[in-house]
């Protein structure tokens, strides 16, 4: 114990010296303080796009999972007809009796006609009374009353589409596609409503039917859909694998059960590259922080020569003349982390409060299923790593300057 | 049987490619209890010796034994604990830690010894520092002391280890003659009454007039050691 006490009074020492030179450590607290509430935020905002757009991808698209006939998700990029799921077959009827939270839809390619021009399109049919269940399509459509005397089927397009082609509820547009048994229909439909989701692609590129009406023109079943949507209490990776295993079991081997993750892999994949450019963004950052405490700690060693020398003479050993050096830099990263935590932490919670508006955005390609506000979000423990990176980093950086003033020969140093 | 022994003392101090000799074949005895003045012009070898004797600097060649043992063959743990325990160091400029109060600084060094608890501590530096005259101002800074307050700290600092002897570097060389004196006549004091060993280099007469012993260099040699 006793032994440790020179420990202890050396974080005093280092404490004192710390605060000998007010103005250069503050600079260097800001420096470091800077870097780290400069990780906390664009760490936030990445992590606040990566939340918000798989929020958007399940609320929107992807649901928690999605059960297709095998076969059909290797093609879906052509959104295939031929690999329908029929929903009175034993198999499925066993989700209703299990008390699953689902709805039922049928996707398909078709071709919007207005005037002259032709716009290739994703249509949807879908139960309107249980989708908006599973899905907040339903609760994003903008409607108002139309004339619909002639008593044509409504559809609800995406309102980036109507934007596109200055469409106004209540205007009628054709619809062209193929049935499930190659031939061409087509159809008019009335325009009962903009579907403003949030998601570019769902804004951009859908159509919602109703169910029924899709399959008549398809010539499906009335049976027949495409996917089925479900949504669990709990979407966390493990407990979807369980359901997953859980779906299985009922199902059978001729139904793929998708997780909401194996839906959007691709998108995960280009997160994981983002976080990978996060990481070099922050090792900058970090790197810019160090060099304000290597500078700090440099300038302090050789301000403090004498007083080195001085206390090797005393008789305190190189391995304690480092610590005390160590233990400066460490008060100063740690205080720097500190002040970081806290001026990010109040810069994140105004992003995630108020968000940043990227609707300015328009057309430029960020690759987020979001078109409005960006909210950060960021998990609790980022604060603690911020303060813990600048108390290391402090700490590594420190060694160098440290280990020279360790170097030092007391003889030399005094003489001067 | 002698404190200090110095045996056949090279030092070469190396600037660039070119090697000056400070000391050659140089020999000293210290027996404990001395008050010796190490006298001479600048570059006579005087804190070179001092150095040496203090175990912060290693000879080119030849032996130096403290308490009879050979510091050649000690290795860094050791002299740093020697330094730490049994040598006292006193500064031409004071080297006080300037963060640290007057208590502080004296307490430091008994800290790095991890002996004592903080009670022992306080009663022990509280007494030195008493016996130097500053129990008064031990909560104040360096930076408010004057030199000769300074100093008389800087003793207490070399004292609280009840070291086997003491070394001091011009230690009036930064100070009027009337606080020189001052300095000198404690230092007297605790030589006479504690006997404590002092050795001191020095160019100031006042000094030594004060040490029972003066030993005269030039350029590394001893041209007088005289036992007053």
């Amino acid at each position: 114990m006793r032994k440790n006490r020179i420990y202890i009074s050396l974080i005093l020492l280092s404490l004192k010296n710390v605060f000998r030179n007010f103005k250069r450590s503050t600079l260097t607290f800001l420096c470091i303080s800077i870097g780290m509430s400069a990780f906390l935020i664009v760490t936030g905002l990445i992590y606040g796009i990566e939340t918000q757009s798989i929020k958007n991808y399940i609320e929107t698209r992807v649901a928690h999972i999605k059960i297709y006939k095998q076969g059909y998700f290797e093609d879906i990029s052509i959104l295939p007809l031929d690999k329908t799921l029929n929903y009175n077959s034993s198999e499925l009827q066993k989700l209703k009796n299990n008390n699953y939270n689902f709805c039922l839809r049928i996707l398909f390619s078709a071709n919007l006609i207005i005037g002259e021009y032709e716009l290739p399109c994703i249509a949807a049919g879908i139960d309107f009374n249980n989708d908006k269940k599973i899905f907040k399509i339903i609760n994003s459509i903008i409607t108002k009353n139309f004339d619909n005397k002639d008593g044509y089927k409504k559809i609800y397009i995406g309102i980036d589409i109507a934007n596109l082609f200055k469409l106004k509820i209540g205007d009628i547009i054709t619809i062209t596609s193929r049935t499930k048994y190659g031939t061409i229909n087509a159809d008019d439909f009335i325009i009962a409503g903009f579907v403003n989701t949030g998601n570019p692609e769902i804004d951009n590129f859908y159509l919602f039917i109703n169910i029924n009406e899709a399959r008549v023109f398809l010539d499906l079943a009335n049976d027949e859909v495409t996917e089925i949507s479900m949504i669990v209490d709990d979407y966390s990776i493990e407990k979807i694998e369980k359901v997953k295993k859980d779906l299985r079991n009922i199902l059978g081997n001729n139904y793929r059960i998708n997780g909401w993750y194996d839906e959007i892999k691709d998108v995960l994949n280009f997160f994981e590259f983002r976080r990978r450019a996060r990481l070099l963004i922050s090792m900058l950052l970090l790197i810019l922080a160090s060099v304000g405490v290597i500078n700090t700690m440099l300038m302090s060693v050789f301000e403090r020569m004498q007083e080195i020398g001085t206390l090797m003479a005393l008789g305190m050993s190189k391995k304690k003349i480092i610590f005390l050096f160590i233990s400066e830099g460490a008060i100063i990263g740690l205080l720097g982390g500190f002040f970081g935590a806290i001026i990010g932490g109040i810069i994140v919670w105004y992003f995630k409060k108020y968000g940043i508006d990227i609707s300015s955005l328009t057309g430029f390609n960020i690759n987020v299923p979001i078109k409005t506000y960006i909210y950060a979000y960021l998990p609790i423990r980022y604060y603690f790593l911020s303060i813990l990176y600048g108390l290391v980093l402090s700490m590594f950086v420190s060694f160098f300057p440290a280990f020279r003033a360790s170097k030092f020969n007391p003889s030399e140093i005094l003489r001067k | 049987m002698s404190l200090v022994k110095l045996e056949n003392i090279k030092k070469e101090y190396e600037i660039g490619k070119v090697k000056i000799p400070v000391l050659n074949n140089f020999n000293l005895e210290i027996n404990s209890g001395e008050m010796l003045a190490l006298a001479g012009p600048s570059g006579s070898g005087k804190t070179t010796i001092l150095n040496l004797i203090g175990c912060i600097d290693t000879p080119t060649s030849g032996n130096i034994y403290i308490n009879n043992r050979l510091c050649s063959r000690l290795n860094e743990k050791e002299l740093t604990d020697l330094r730490n325990y049994e040598i006292g160091f006193i500064f031409q400029y004071f080297n006080l830690i300037p963060v640290l109060t007057v208590f502080e600084n004296v307490e430091l060094v008994l800290i790095m010894q991890s002996e004592l608890n903080k009670k022992e501590r306080k009663e022990k530096v509280e007494k030195v520092l008493k016996e130097v005259g500053l129990n008064d101002l031990q909560n104040r800074k360096p930076a408010f002391l004057s030199g000769g307050q300074q100093q008389r700290v800087a003793i207490a600092r070399a004292l609280v280890k009840n070291p086997k002897f003491v070394l001091a570097d011009e230690p009036t060389a930064n100070l009027d003659s009337k606080t020189g004196e001052e300095i000198l006549k404690l230092i007297k004091r605790l030589n006479e009454e504690k006997r404590i060993t002092f050795i001191f280099s020095t160019h100031d007469k006042m000094v030594m007039q004060f040490a029972k012993r003066l030993v005269q260099l030039q350029d590394g040699r001893i041209i007088e050691d005289e036992k007053k």
